[in-house]
Parts: C-alpha cells; sequence; structure tokens
C-alpha cells in the first residue's frame, strides 16, 4: 500500500489517479476542519476545492520530511482564513444594505440545521482558535508540537487554548443536558 | 507543589487521550495517573469528549460530486494556459490582437464582478470563463 508521500510525489509528476486516490482519502478531513473555521458547507467545500488545487499545482513543494496530514490541513487552514474574512466582510456589506428578514435567513436556517447536534452547537460557541485545536487535537489527532507549527503560535498557547476550550465545551454540554 | 505539577499534567492529557505524546511524556503521564484520581478522571471525560466530537463530526460530509468538479477545473486550467501559450507563440501582430480581446475580456469580467460586489444584494452563483472555458464557479451578491 502506497503511503501519502508517495502519493503526493506522483500528484507533483502530474499523476491523476493520485491526485483522486489523495482527494478521497483528504476530502472529508479537510471538509471538517474547514467547517470550523466557516459557518455553511459550501463555503466549506470551495475550501476542500481550493486546497486540492493547491495540492494538485503545488505537490512538488512538498517537503520530504514533512508530515502530509499537517501540509495538507495547512493550506486549508489558509483558505479557511481567507474565506472567512471574506464571508466576515460580506455579512458587514450585508449588515450596511440590507433591511432587516432578507436573504440572509435561509442561509442561516441551513447553518443552525448543521450545528443542530448539540456537541455541534456546542463547538460553534467557543472561539475560532480554541474550535480549530479541539478539533484538531481530538478529531484529526494532531500533536500539540504539530497543532503550534499549523497555527503558527507556540506550543504553551497551544496547551492553553485547549485547556480553555475543554472545559468551555464541558460546561456548554452541561448546560444543554 | 502538587497543585503545580498536576497541572503541568493536565495540559498534556488531551495529547495522552490522541496518543500522540513522546514516550517520555507519556511515560511521566501514566506513573501520574497511577496515583491521582482527578487526572483518572479527566482523562475519563476527554475520552468521552473525543468520542462525542468523532460521532459529530463523521456526519458531515462535502458533496459527492466535489472531486469530479475539481477534476474538471484542473482540466479547464490546463485547457486555458494551452490556450495561452498558443496566443503567446502567435506572430506579434497578431498575438497583439489576441491580447486586446482578452484584454478586454478580463476587464469586463473584473468590472461586472466589482460592481456586483459593491452592490452586495441578491445572492448570485455564476460560472466564470475566458476563452470559452469555465474556469471556477463564483458565488456572490448582486
Amino acid at each position: 500500500m502506497e503511503d501519502d508521500q508517495g502519493l503526493i510525489t506522483r500528484i507533483a509528476g502530474g499523476d491523476r489517479g493520485a491526485f483522486s486516490r489523495f482527494f478521497r482519502e483528504y476530502a472529508d478531513r479537510v471538509y471538517r476542519y474547514a467547517l470550523t473555521l466557516v459557518s455553511d458547507r459550501a463555503l466549506a467545500e470551495e475550501v476542500v476545492q481550493e486546497t486540492m488545487l493547491a495540492v494538485w499545482k503545488g505537490a512538488e513543494r512538498f517537503r520530504g520530511g514533512a508530515c502530509p496530514s499537517t501540509w495538507v490541513l495547512g493550506i486549508a487552514r489558509h483558505k479557511g482564513l481567507d474565506k472567512l474574512r471574506q464571508e466576515q466582510h460580506n455579512a458587514k456589506l450585508q449588515a450596511e444594505h440590507d433591511e432587516p428578514d432578507t436573504v440572509i435567513e435561509p442561509e442561516r436556517a441551513a447553518a443552525q440545521e448543521l450545528l443542530k447536534d448539540r456537541v455541534r452547537a456546542a463547538l460553534e460557541k467557543l472561539p475560532t482558535e480554541h474550535r480549530e485545536t479541539v478539533v484538531l487535537a481530538f478529531y484529526q489527532g494532531l500533536s500539540y508540537r504539530e497543532i503550534a507549527e499549523l497555527m503558527g503560535c507556540p506550543e504553551g498557547t497551544v496547551k492553553s487554548r485547549m485547556f480553555y476550550a475543554k472545559e468551555r465545551l464541558k460546561e456548554f454540554l452541561r448546560e444543554e443536558r | 507543589m502538587r497543585f503545580l505539577r498536576c497541572r503541568k499534567i493536565r495540559e498534556l492529557l488531551p495529547w495522552f487521550v490522541n496518543g500522540t505524546l513522546s514516550e517520555e511524556e507519556r511515560v511521566l503521564v501514566e506513573r501520574h495517573l497511577r496515583r491521582c484520581r482527578r487526572c483518572r478522571a479527566e482523562v475519563e471525560e476527554l475520552r468521552e469528549m473525543k468520542l462525542k466530537l468523532g460521532e459529530a463530526l463523521d456526519e458531515l460530509e462535502p458533496s459527492a460530486g466535489l472531486l469530479k468538479e475539481t477534476l474538471e477545473l484542473i482540466d479547464a486550467e490546463a485547457r486555458l494556459e494551452e490556450e495561452l501559450l498558443k496566443i503567446l507563440r502567435l506572430p506579434r501582430a497578431e498575438r497583439q490582437r489576441e491580447m486586446k480581446q482578452l484584454n478586454f475580456g478580463l476587464f469586463a469580467l473584473g468590472f461586472s464582478l466589482g460592481v456586483a460586489y459593491e452592490r452586495g444584494r441578491l445572492p448570485f452563483e455564476a460560472e466564470l470563463s475566458a476563452l470559452g472555458l469555465p474556469l471556477a464557479k463564483i458565488r456572490g451578491r448582486i
């Protein structure tokens, strides 16, 4: 069974089959991570697509010694944060131009539907960086060192974000019981 | 002293639970857990949290057609690159004529997107294309 580094090498050589395998392997993970950054499914799918396009175009820049999942999630983080900024800017424009009760409602309803599960709702209440840390550790299985590298912050910051995030999560989950 | 030690260990517990601590850290945590009931309870809580989080997130999946769309986008970009290269290989006068057309097309596209973006009202979804080739889907508000 070929490992992910081998797949990336083949992608760098323009192998579409390797790209398709890589996509199938990582798209769900990238999508779930993107949903910790942006608030709706369509934007999260755009993050997946842009991340995978960046993998296709930039596979030759992948450093052999690096961990493929940290590399992919790092690209997804940049794309996701761009979308988040864009989303915030659009929301601001919307607030400036719109009267109440306009087109944003169906989107919010969809987002609510997405977050109906109480764990997801509890996650949604956390600050973005705390939510990211919890998901990267508990769902993506990254070490605190890898998370620090990915988020570009000291290891101590990752530990303290995690510490406060899990305490808040416990509280939210208790409140909703 | 005991409190400080406990707090330091507690910071490591999430990564003890996800199995990514170094060997040295893992041994340290395990040794501490043998004698600290509070930290053992914390580990149980974290395991439960990890499990619940996994169940909640596993339900979320991107659309089934996303891979196909992405491959189409890759093809479209490759075709566009090819077309541009063709233009660049043309004799100078012909190339300038083609480039003018392309510049005008790109300017018109940029202008309409800019207007749509600034007016920011009704949602729209369109396909961006150049030289007759689809490049990307655009979502915005007019």
